[in-house]
């Protein structure tokens, strides 16, 4: 059985990449006996959610947005190789 | 897995600089490098102002553009070089992260909790408790913020967060698991417990 400290470590440095079935089952396992370690991960994905909520929503302003890309654009230009009339 | 790679034809067209095909990634691109930016704590001006000198050092090294990882890819990692820099030069100096050791307080020896997390119900509204979640994420340092929220909030994959922020899977748990931890800290020491519905 694995121990709170190492359950809430794994459950804290999940990628969301998939753990092998063994320590995926150990953690379930613990998380069905263990109301503290229940606690905790539901709080690490409130929190997840609590931030998405907060910044997931982020709408840029347009005029904001428009003056980015005609500034890509005009260095875009800039940028370009000389064409065939620009060479000697 | 999604595909990081780009189609050849837009790959080619961003090498040899085509304003169109760089007008569309500025386009493509724009929300989410802006809403990082906030969410990696710069104001909206910085944040602006970051977006637009990552899109341009793409547009100046566009020749160099290899497609082995996709537009995005490459935009966030030059972003979060930008970010750094401007957290560097304008925030105050980040303490040494001691989170580890006050994880590790919270466990006796044998690994059972000693103090475990609170849960009683906190007396604050939706909006007091996205209050203190924007305080708290402030004191999560850098580099694991950058990580939590390309990772929570743009729900980037594991692959491409590593590739973004140069670290391996291993690394980016470490990170995650710090900003993880040091969010739940700072919220549980405010009285946000997670334990009614509506609030975190």
């Amino acid at each position: 059985m694995l121990q709170c400290s190492e359950v809430t470590k794994l459950v804290a440095s999940d990628t969301g990449r998939k753990p092998p079935l063994r320590r995926r089952l150990g953690v379930l396992l613990h998380l069905a006996v263990c109301r503290h370690c229940r606690a905790y991960s539901r709080q690490l994905r409130r929190i997840g959610d609590a931030v998405r909520g907060l910044y997931g929503r982020t709408t840029v302003d347009p005029d904001g947005a428009a003056r980015v890309v005609a500034a890509v654009r005009e260095a875009a230009e800039r940028g370009q190789p000389p064409g065939p009339t620009d060479r000697d | 897995m999604i595909a990081l790679r780009e189609p050849q034809a837009r790959i080619d067209a961003i090498r040899r600089r085509d304003p169109a095909a760089l007008e569309d990634v500025a386009r493509d691109n724009i929300t989410r490098l802006v809403r990082t930016a906030r969410a990696s704590g710069l104001a909206t001006e910085d944040a602006y102002d970051a977006a637009q000198e990552t899109l341009l050092v793409f547009v100046q090294k566009a020749d160099q553009f290899d497609g082995r990882a996709s537009a995005r890819t490459w935009l966030f990692g030059i972003l979060y070089k930008k970010i750094a820099e401007r957290r560097r030069a304008f925030a105050r100096e980040e303490t040494l992260d001691d989170i580890d050791a006050v994880v590790a307080a919270r466990f006796d020896t044998t690994g059972q909790w000693l103090r475990p997390p609170q849960t009683a119900d906190a007396a604050a509204t939706a909006g007091e408790v996205m209050t203190r979640v924007e305080e708290c994420l402030e004191e999560v340092p850098e580099r694991p913020r950058s990580a939590f929220v390309l990772r929570e909030v743009e729900q980037l994959s594991t692959d491409e967060v590593c590739k973004i922020l140069d670290v391996s899977a291993n690394n980016l748990g470490v990170m995650l698991y710090r900003a993880r931890n040091r969010l739940r800290e700072c919220l549980e020491a405010k009285g946000i417990h997670g334990s009614g519905d509506a609030a975190v």
